[in-house]
């Protein structure tokens, strides 16, 4: 698909819209939320290493903490996608 | 288990254990840093916890004026996501801090640190390898709170091993220098 330098520049100008810009401001927030799913994730797997190698009681308090975590910001994600 | 979750000194704890500890092992001391060194990042949860409230009410102003400009789904998504960073962002601290601990069995010591969410490094000499240890406080919030570090020297792989920030260091190094006395007096005897 060939795309003009005129239509490039609608593209731009209407980010400087304030329609455009809150459109902006959502796609900065899903990719926000996008880059703290996977930083979720790691938390998961850290938890998980910790609890190997230091056993408490906690454990599972700990496991239960970071997945409510993950999980929440991947149900956000998949909120944000279908309505924003 | 409620006192292990704030405790930054347990003696002989019970239902715990490490990676690679041996069947005849059990530990004597547990140290983390003082509970009081986690005053930063409670504030700024706190201060965290509050930023949605007076975000709101700026978004709620903002499209009052320009006629539902910015969509209540995204205000909405934009609350939660906040509030999930928010909640991220304590549990890593809060573990980060739990976790990262200072262990004494009747064989050795043993130093977890867990920098983030992406770096692990845990360090162990038999307690026998102690050479000597030195209890340091300085700064004026520490002397008043009575936390500082305790510098152990051994004759192990790794030459020192510093406990960082813990609650009345002086005890703490007199606790390791009578356990390493007591095992070094034993291994003389047999």
């Amino acid at each position: 698909m060939f795309i003009d330098s005129a239509s490039t520049a609608n593209i731009i100008s209407s980010f400087f819209t304030p329609e455009g810009f809150v459109n902006l401001l959502q796609m900065l927030v899903l990719f926000l939320e996008f880059v703290y799913l996977l930083i979720a994730f790691l938390i998961t797997r850290q938890i998980s290493l910790m609890n190997k190698s230091f056993k408490t009681e906690a454990a599972l308090l700990f496991t239960i903490a970071g997945y409510i975590n993950f999980l929440g910001t991947a149900a956000l994600l998949i909120l944000s996608v279908a309505t924003l | 288990m409620l006192k292990t979750l704030y405790c930054s000194f347990l003696e002989k704890p019970k239902n715990m254990g490490f990676e690679g500890e041996d069947r005849d092992e059990h530990i004597l001391y547990l140290f983390r840093k003082s509970f009081l060194t986690n005053a930063g990042w409670i504030t700024a949860t706190i201060i965290m916890l509050t930023v949605p409230f007076l975000a709101n009410s700026v978004l709620i102003s903002l499209n009052s004026k320009n006629a539902g400009l910015i969509p209540v789904q995204f205000i909405l998504v934009l609350n939660i996501f906040w509030f999930l960073f928010t909640f991220g962002f304590a549990l890593t601290s809060f573990v980060n801090w739990f976790f990262n601990i200072y262990l004494i069995s009747n064989k050795r010591m043993v130093d977890m640190d867990f920098v983030g969410i992406l770096h692990k490094n845990i360090s162990e000499a038999p307690l026998t390898s102690v050479e000597d240890t030195t209890s340091n406080v300085s700064g004026a919030l520490r002397t008043v709170f009575n936390i500082g570090s305790v510098y152990i020297q051994t004759a192990a792989e790794r030459r020192e091993f510093e406990f960082i920030d813990v609650a009345d260091p002086a005890k703490v190094r007199d606790l390791i220098s009578d356990l390493v006395t007591e095992k070094k007096e034993a291994k003389d005897v047999h």
